[in-house]
């Protein structure tokens, strides 16, 4: 595609794979709403919102990442099986939200998991939090979320299991790998070049597009989405009260 | 979009099943029918429950669905001649595997028929729709490594001997049973016979053709197998650009009949990593990365696994743009025939022990 940008790069899935008859989509810092003949939805990445109900989806755009797709993958296809623990390390640039980094990965960890957090331990110092997760399951989640002096995103997911480790970081090398190293007189530049169909976005926009994609594919998958995120807010809650009384707090159920 | 009906004939190329995928996801693409030969691969093919029409041959395939506008032939290799004077027989468009022939007369003569039969034929090289190399190709033409001095590149992966018997046997694999050089038992058709990618991407990267190249083989890692698993290939371009290709067989695998998890023992299958040095500066690449790492089933071992692997995609794309609007592939079989020489001159330079200019 010449010229490709996300609006445009969702028109084209939509079309070349007939999701959907798009009408408008209009992006705003933290909303892209898409209006089609299937509705009018909301794609919010702002998670300090209370509210996501009727057309308001949650933009997990992260579940179209490959490398957890992948991960969710190996435990579906029991490649690597009973899982008891997963480290998460997601240190963001300053000026990140701590929730939306924090109903990010819980998000991740349950939807690879297939499991929901119901206790969490959690001390945290301004917009930085260490905590411990405990799910349904009995599955133990260290995480290590927060933000820093740091241009981009210093991330891991492991996963033990009693049959093996799944993870997305090359292992004992502490870095992220990349596709594409370029090495100059100017320094290292990176790039992530992950998509040929949407060449030409960045690797966030190539995941909200196909997340996007999904949703418009399957409209029906919106109700799970939102209450996915309702339970995860209700993670957040639970880490900052956690945080404030020091104590390995429940979350809370019901609506 | 008019979609174009697609056929696959054989099913026993080692990327037959990407076709199975992308035919299936993509609206542009219409998958009437296939044809197989041999029962047991048939059988396979009905128990994975595409509920495709399957016939024994493909003039049979060809006769019954008189729509099909296109053929993939995922054949050995040494079934593609006569299959392409099949299509360009019944004027189909023909989307051939990466090694259309080694004999260069039957070369020629496809080239002929395809011509005379006024139908396309697109190569099936399926690295120029990855992502990081349209992005190095892209960082190369901008010259941000000034000119370049020496492309580097692996093909390396395990042998799919096990999973598809064919590429073990010479016969199929290169045409004929030619000796690897004076005294050596084994034969042509092998790792280097697999891997003609990095032999194209070299001629795109350095916008010339070969000047030389030399290569050598060492003994088998595959003790029993009686082709080559081993080579490097280094040589020059004819615009003084250097190069050294890893086209080996080099990661170890379990010898399973079809491939599943567990196949590879070295813990990544496929390594197809770039290595370009400039005057102004290096790119390194990996085609298929970034990656996820696992320790796990079915033989509990470390494993690296590529999250890259959609080249397909916008290959059939190309197709559907060529076949509805009558553009020419960009890779078909004139462009491509270089690159098959190149790869004659490599186990023409393993048998002399020496350098092989091109004239």
């Amino acid at each position: 595609m010449e010229n490709i940008n996300l609006k445009s790069a969702i028109e084209y899935l939509a079309e070349k794979y007939q999701l959907a008859k798009i009408e408008s989509i209009t992006t705003s810092e933290s909303t892209i709403t898409v209006e089609c003949d299937k509705g009018v939805f909301n794609f919010c990445s702002d998670f300090s919102q209370e509210k996501c109900e009727g057309g308001d989806v949650p933009l997990f755009a992260w579940r179209s990442q490959r490398r957890y797709f992948e991960m969710r993958k190996n435990l579906l296809d029991k490649i690597v099986q009973d899982p008891v623990g997963m480290r998460i390390k997601h240190i963001a640039p300053k000026g990140t939200n701590l929730a939306n980094i924090l109903v990010q990965e819980v998000d991740i960890a349950q939807w690879i998991l297939g499991d929901r957090v119901e206790k969490v331990f959690a001390s945290t110092q301004d917009d930085y939090c260490n905590a411990i997760f405990s799910t349904e399951q009995g599955i133990k989640i260290s995480a290590e979320i927060g933000t820093a002096q740091t241009k981009t995103p210093i991330l891991l997911h492991e996963i033990i299991a009693k049959t093996g480790v799944i993870t997305d970081t090359a292992v004992d090398t502490q870095v992220e790998h990349y596709p594409i190293y370029l090495y100059n007189s100017k320094g290292t530049t990176i790039y992530n070049d992950v998509d040929f169909e949407l060449y030409g976005l960045s690797y966030d926009e190539i995941a909200k597009v196909r997340f996007i994609a999904s949703v418009l594919a399957e409209p029906k998958l919106i109700g799970e989405l939102q209450k996915t995120y309702q339970q995860a807010k209700k993670v957040y809650r639970a880490a900052v009260l956690a945080a404030e009384k020091l104590e390995n707090t429940a979350v809370l159920r019901g609506a | 979009m008019k979609p174009i009906n697609v056929a696959i004939s054989s099913l026993t190329h080692a990327h037959v099943r990407k076709y199975y995928t992308t035919l299936m996801e993509n609206p542009k693409l219409n998958w009437v029918a296939v044809s197989c030969p041999d029962e047991a691969i048939a059988n396979h093919f009905n128990s994975l429950g595409y509920g495709i029409p399957l016939y024994s041959t493909l003039e049979e395939m060809l006769e019954r669905h008189p729509e099909i506008d296109a053929v993939v032939l995922a054949s050995e290799n040494s079934r593609h001649m006569e299959e392409v004077k099949t299509c360009c027989q019944y004027k189909k468009h023909i989307l051939s595997m990466k090694i259309p022939t080694f004999d260069m007369d039957e070369y020629d003569q496809m080239i002929k028929l395809v011509d005379e039969a006024g139908v396309i034929c697109q190569v099936e090289l399926e690295l120029h729709y990855n992502p990081a190399v349209k992005r190095v190709m892209e960082l190369v033409e901008e010259g941000v490594i000034g000119k370049i001095i020496s492309f580097n590149a692996t093909n390396i992966t395990l042998s799919p001997v096990w999973a598809f018997p064919w590429q073990g046997v010479p016969e199929l694999s290169y045409g004929s049973r030619v000796p690897l050089k004076p005294g050596d038992s084994r034969f042509r058709g092998g790792a280097l016979s697999d891997h003609p990618h990095i032999f194209d991407l070299v001629r795109w990267i350095a916008g010339s053709d070969y000047n030389y190249v030399f290569s050598d083989a060492g003994d088998n890692i595959r003790t029993d197998l009686i082709e080559e698993d081993l080579l490097y290939v280094t040589g020059e371009m004819e615009n003084g650009m250097k190069f050294l290709l890893d086209p080996s067989w080099s990661r170890v695998e379990e010898r399973i009949k079809i491939p599943a998890p567990g196949w590879e023992v070295f813990p990544k299958r496929m390594e197809v990593n770039f290595t370009i040095v400039g005057t102004d500066g290096v790119i390194q690449a990996d085609a298929f990365g970034p990656n996820v790492y696992f320790c796990g089933g079915p033989n509990n071992r470390y494993t690296i696994q590529y999250t890259y692997f959609d080249e397909w995609v916008g290959m059939m794309d190309e197709l559907h743009l060529c076949v509805t609007e009558g553009k020419k592939p960009k890779i078909d079989l004139r462009w491509h025939k270089k690159t098959v020489e190149a790869m004659l001159n490599c186990y023409e330079s393993i048998a002399l022990g020496q350098p092989v200019f091109f004239k």
